[in-house]
């Protein structure tokens, strides 16, 4: 194992100075990327063959394959083709020179072939099920997403952009917006005063008639049923007729309550109501919205 | 006010229940109004209340009837 790490190390810089950025890789049309809006939605069984070719590969070699991974959409016999038709737009050097460590590995390590092919045999065995397991892939599609997908975006930001731009410029305009104040109308507002502030007396004399008796009658029934409440403790011989006068004293205490909730709502509610809807019609006829 | 009318509402339904069966309770149980009114009566003079407040009562109600007289 500490030849192995030897080895990697002395391999590990001509690795990466031959290492490229997947900038270069060409761009696909159709490609997929996570940030863009998506019209259809994405069909996860297109993308199983892919997958589970990625997770065929031993993990050393992961790192040496990524300018392929790169590309995943076309499979490997459509890799094999664009390689033939179009040799300058893949990263074929990279591939040379990243073999180079596999075959020294291989060469130092031929007394550990046996323990490496058991080892490759294993993951083989567990990366080639009969039934791929589509839970899997929302997993792990994020961690291909920057290595694969940033030229995209990158690309296709100033569009973006732009069109962010003509959508600020066009429908969130601030000129288009009035701005108005509220100007009185004297005259109406005058005569409206003159007319309400009377209009509005009268109810509120008529409102404090039943106000005012709320008041006493709820005053009277609370008094009332506390001295039943306390002449029931006084001296009842029998259980019974104390129960009798309780019961009594505790009916008239609910109504004495109800009483002056009654003149509660009679002063917050009717007379407060009245007022506030007096002046709430003087602002709605005797003011106007006037554009600056 | 209306969240206040739903409680004062329940409050006062709640007191009239519970008043309601204890006094259900007291008559089940073997109370009387005759007995009760009887004990008030020799505690707190019910009845001698009484006639002081009505007479009151006619009595002003006579004097504002001879001032309106007056008055017409």
């Amino acid at each position: 194992m500490l030849a192995i790490d030897k080895l990697y190390q002395q391999v590990a810089p001509k690795r990466d100075a031959s290492w490229k950025a997947p900038e270069e890789a060409p761009l696909e049309i159709n490609q997929f990327s996570l940030f863009e809006d998506q019209p259809h939605p994405i069909d996860e069984s297109e993308y199983l063959p892919f997958q589970i070719e990625a997770e065929s590969v031993p993990i050393g070699e992961e790192v040496e394959e990524l300018p392929v991974e790169a590309q995943p959409a076309p499979p490997a016999e459509e890799e094999a083709e664009k390689t033939d038709a179009a040799p300058a737009e893949e990263p074929v050097p990279e591939e040379t020179e990243a073999e180079e460590p596999r075959d020294l590995v291989e060469a130092v390590l031929g007394a550990e072939e046996d323990e490496e092919e058991e080892e490759k045999q294993e993951p083989e065995e567990e990366l080639t099920p009969p039934e791929p397991k589509p839970e899997r892939l929302p997993a792990e599609e994020p961690e291909e997403a920057p290595v694969v997908h940033l030229p995209a975006q990158e690309l296709r930001m100033p569009e973006r952009k732009a069109q962010t731009a003509k959508l600020s410029a066009a429908d969130y305009d601030l000129d288009f917006i009035p701005e108005t104040r509220r100007q009185p109308r004297v005259l109406l507002l005058i005569l409206f005063t003159i007319l309400a502030i009377p209009v509005t007396l009268a109810g509120i004399v008529l409102l404090l008639i039943p106000t005012v008796l709320a008041l006493g009658l709820a005053v009277m029934v609370i008094i009332l049923g506390s001295a039943t409440l306390v002449a029931a403790f006084s001296g009842f011989p029998k259980l019974a007729d104390l129960l009798i006068v309780i019961g009594t004293s505790v009916i008239v205490l609910a109504l004495g309550l109800l009483l002056l909730w009654l003149f509660v709502w009679f002063v917050g509610g009717a007379i407060g109501g009245l007022i506030r809807a007096v002046t709430e019609l003087g602002r709605k006829w005797c003011y106007e919205e006037v554009p600056v | 006010m209306s969240k206040g009318w739903r409680v004062i509402g329940t409050i006062v339904v709640i007191l009239a229940l519970l008043g309601a069966i204890c006094i259900g309770v007291g008559f089940i149980t073997g109370g009387d109004i005759g007995d009760i009114y009887s004990t008030l009566n020799v505690r707190y003079n019910l009845i001698g209340h009484w006639e002081q407040y009505s007479n009151w009562a006619l009595t002003t109600l006579k004097n504002i009837a001879v001032g309106v007289r007056g008055l017409w």
